[in-house]
């Protein structure tokens, strides 16, 4: 039984859970469906049995009583009466008549009811059953039941006809009656009672047999449908448990997986939380980086800035010296000139040494908050520019209504400011077509904020990368001009370590007299309280 | 490099455009010792009213001037506007472009800044001695046809056939019956003026139908005028 089972379980595993589901019901439907049409099928046979019980077997019996009544009490005692006189003929033959007319009837209808037949879905039924349960019909007619039937009707025959004669003498009123007639007749109905009795007691005894039958027949169908009702009940209940255990292994092996799933999940939780920490930390780095680089390449062109400017005064101290040396072979270096030229070489590296230290300054890694003025701190930075803005032929304006001191890291904003105004040049300097190329920086000052201003007429930024401009690594410029990280930087300056807002807008500017320019402004808010805070 | 007689540069005007103030004012006042005139100029627009108002013999500019460009405003100045002046650029830039454009531009010479003060002399120099030496013979073949003017026009037209056929070695391989065939003299003429020329040692009989040409014999041309 285990083995079997474990076989079933073993099927049932392989068996989709839909099928499963689809198994029982079948079961379960086919056994009721076999159940009831089993059950139908023996209500309908114990119908049959009992129809053929009482139409064949009982209520012809009340016939047969009747008919046996009517040779006893009206045939038999009307003849005996006649005997002895007690009736007149008249009675007699009234009484008679009407006895062999009833008796007659009575008889046509008991031959009627013995033979009818139940027929319809019982009888089928019973026919079906009975096939299935071999049991042959024993009990047709039996010879002897025809013969006393036969001698029955033979009987009603003979005292009809005997009744019939008397009737006729009776009616001739001859008062002499024949005895031997009469009591010829007594004895035939003594006999003809005799039979019917006999058919009773033998339809009585078919009867009990027929009953017999039947029981057996309710026997087995009630066996049959006990059997078949558990061996339904049994295959469900097997089904069920089958299904119920793949079930019960199906939840643990879920169970099982979910445990598993989450512990992975758990284990992949932790690290996740450690790859997280690392990553951000790396990003960290990165940005440390980016702003290093970012540092580097400003601080690339401050320094190619920075040589432009020094290659010029170094120009004319070389020629200052080489003046020397030529008004001397001459024979013309007087007292004036040298004076003078001496005073000049003294000026220029004078400048030099300024721009030395403006550099240095600069890129100092200096994080000290200081007080500055911010309209010398962009003056500064247009400064550090000016040399590739004359080199691309771009003029840059500045306007600012007053010097503001604020408190806060000057190199930062020089920083950002440089930034912009690069970034406007690098702009302008791909636009090959315009003729006037102009930056516009304005200082301006509102209760709570400076705002500082930088507008370039090169066309603005098209709208669909307008929000991705400050993004880190963000370019429209060739790889070799720009690293993409100045305005993001700009952005994190100003955001980050002076609490202030940068925005870029298109605008479209008036440059000079007349003209409208599309242009591109980018606006560096700081405020104002926060700077001061610590004046 | 041998050294030059930059005397010469004192005869001619020098027109010189640099944005740098400080570099142009020092240029100028080493530049002013060497040359009759100096136009010290900042811009492209000056430097062409001085131009216009003023002879200029050589032009020396800055490629890269403020808002402006040198190679730019000397090619104006060729093409559009007629002028031929000798150009020196000064560049502080080694830049390929700029030296194409000077060389299409048939600038004559370039210098690069920081400027060596002798390679400008001397290249100015070098594109003035041509001017100068054409101006020198210019000079003196005035001086010969004022001479001949006023002295024996026989004795010139000698003094060319002779210079006419000096061989490489500066001898005059000709008798005085070959001299009369070519030039139209007398023979008393011809011995006359040969024995001048032998007396001061300029020519120097060496034998029979040779003589020798003794350039350095010859009188001082300004010594002779003073006289």
């Amino acid at each position: 039984m285990k083995n079997f089972f474990q076989y079933v379980n073993k099927k049932i595993k392989n068996i989709k859970f839909a099928s499963k589901t689809k198994i029982l019901i079948f079961t379960i439907l086919g056994g009721i469906i076999f159940t009831s049409f089993l059950m139908f099928i023996s209500i309908f046979a114990l119908k049959y049995d009992f129809e053929v019980l009482f139409q064949n077997h009982t209520s012809p019996q009340v016939k047969l009583e009747e008919i046996k009544d009517i040779y006893q009490v009206n045939i038999k005692e009307t003849l005996n009466a006649l005997k002895e006189n007690q009736i007149s003929n008249a009675e007699g033959i009234e009484i008679l008549s009407l006895a062999n007319q009833l008796a007659n009837r009575q008889w046509q209808e008991y031959k009627k009811d013995v033979s009818k037949k139940v027929g319809g879905l019982p009888e089928f039924a019973s026919n079906w059953l009975n096939f299935f349960l071999t049991n042959n019909d024993s009990l047709k007619k039996s010879l002897f039941e025809q013969r006393i039937t036969d001698n029955i009707e033979k009987k009603i025959g003979s005292i009809g006809e005997k009744t019939q004669s008397l009737i006729s003498l009776l009616k001739k009123n001859q008062a002499k009656i024949d005895i031997k007639l009469i009591d010829n007749t007594i004895l035939e109905s003594n006999s003809i009672n005799i039979y019917l009795s006999t058919l009773i007691t033998n339809n009585l005894k078919r009867a009990i047999s027929k009953k017999e039958a039947n029981d057996k027949l309710f026997d087995t169908s009630s066996i049959m449908l006990i059997f078949l009702l558990s061996f339904a009940f049994a295959l469900i209940i097997l089904i069920s448990i089958a299904i119920i255990n793949n079930f019960k292994e199906l939840h643990y092996s879920l169970e099982e997986n979910i445990l598993k799933k989450t512990k992975e999940l758990r284990v992949l939780n932790s690290s996740l939380e450690r790859r997280v920490k690392r990553e951000v930390e790396n990003s960290r780095k990165k940005d440390n980086i980016m702003f290093q680089q970012a540092r580097l390449a400003s601080m690339g062109e401050v320094l190619h800035n920075i040589a432009h400017q020094w290659r010029q005064p170094l120009g004319a101290l070389m020629m200052i010296i080489q003046s020397f040396q030529s008004k001397y072979e001459l024979g013309k270096l007087n007292e004036k000139f040298v004076e003078d030229t001496t005073n000049d070489a003294l000026k220029l590296g004078q400048n030099m040494s300024e721009t030395l230290d403006d550099f240095r300054n600069f890129f100092m890694p200096n994080r000290v908050k200081q007080r500055f003025d911010v309209r010398k701190a962009i003056q500064k930075a247009i400064e550090l520019s000016k040399y590739q803005l004359e080199k691309e032929k771009i003029s840059l304006e500045f306007s600012s209504d007053k010097s503001l001191v604020i408190y806060g890291f000057k190199n930062e904003l020089i920083h950002v400011v440089l930034n912009l105004i690069n970034n406007a040049k690098d702009v302008l300097t791909s636009q090959v077509e315009l003729k006037q190329k102009m930056i516009l920086v304005i200082l301006k000052q509102t209760k709570k904020n400076i705002i500082i201003n930088i507008i370039d007429n090169g066309g603005g930024i098209k709208d669909d990368i307008i929000t991705k401009i400050f993004d880190p690594y963000f370019s429209t410029k060739h790889k070799s001009m720009g690293t993409g990280i100045g305005l993001y930087m700009s952005k994190e300056l100003v955001q980050r370590h002076m609490m202030g807002k940068i925005s870029y807008k298109n605008i479209k500017h008036k440059f000079g007299q007349i003209k409208f320019y599309n242009s591109a402004m980018f606006s560096v808010e700081l405020p104002l309280e926060v700077m001061k805070d610590y004046g | 490099m041998d050294k030059r007689n930059l005397d010469i540069l004192g005869n001619f005007n020098i027109l010189y455009i640099e944005d740098e103030p400080e570099l142009l004012k020092h240029t100028a006042a080493v530049l002013e010792d060497f040359v009759k005139n100096i136009f010290a100029v900042l811009t492209c627009k000056e430097a062409l009213s001085v131009i216009q108002k003023n002879k200029v013999d050589i032009i020396i500019t800055d490629i890269n001037l403020k808002y402006e460009n040198g190679i730019e405003f000397l090619k104006e100045l060729k093409y559009d506007l007629g002028y031929d002046i000798p150009s020196i650029v000064a560049t502080a830039y080694t830049d390929t472009d700029y030296l194409i454009d000077a060389i299409k531009l048939k600038v004559e010479d370039y210098i690069v800044k920081p400027i060596n003060l002798k390679d400008l002399l001397n290249a100015i120099h070098d594109i003035l001695l041509p001017i100068a030496q054409e101006k020198e013979i210019n000079n003196s073949y005035n001086m010969i046809k004022t001479i001949s003017a006023v002295t024996d026009g026989k004795q010139v037209e000698l003094v060319k056939f002779i210079l006419k056929n000096l061989d490489d070695e500066s001898m005059f391989n000709y008798s005085y019956g070959d001299i009369m065939n070519h030039v139209d003299v007398s023979k008393p003429t011809v011995i006359k003026f040969f024995r001048q020329l032998s007396e001061k040692g300029i020519l120097t009989k060496i034998q029979n139908k040779r003589y020798f040409f003794n350039e350095n014999n010859l009188p001082d041309p300004s010594e002779e005028i003073d006289e």
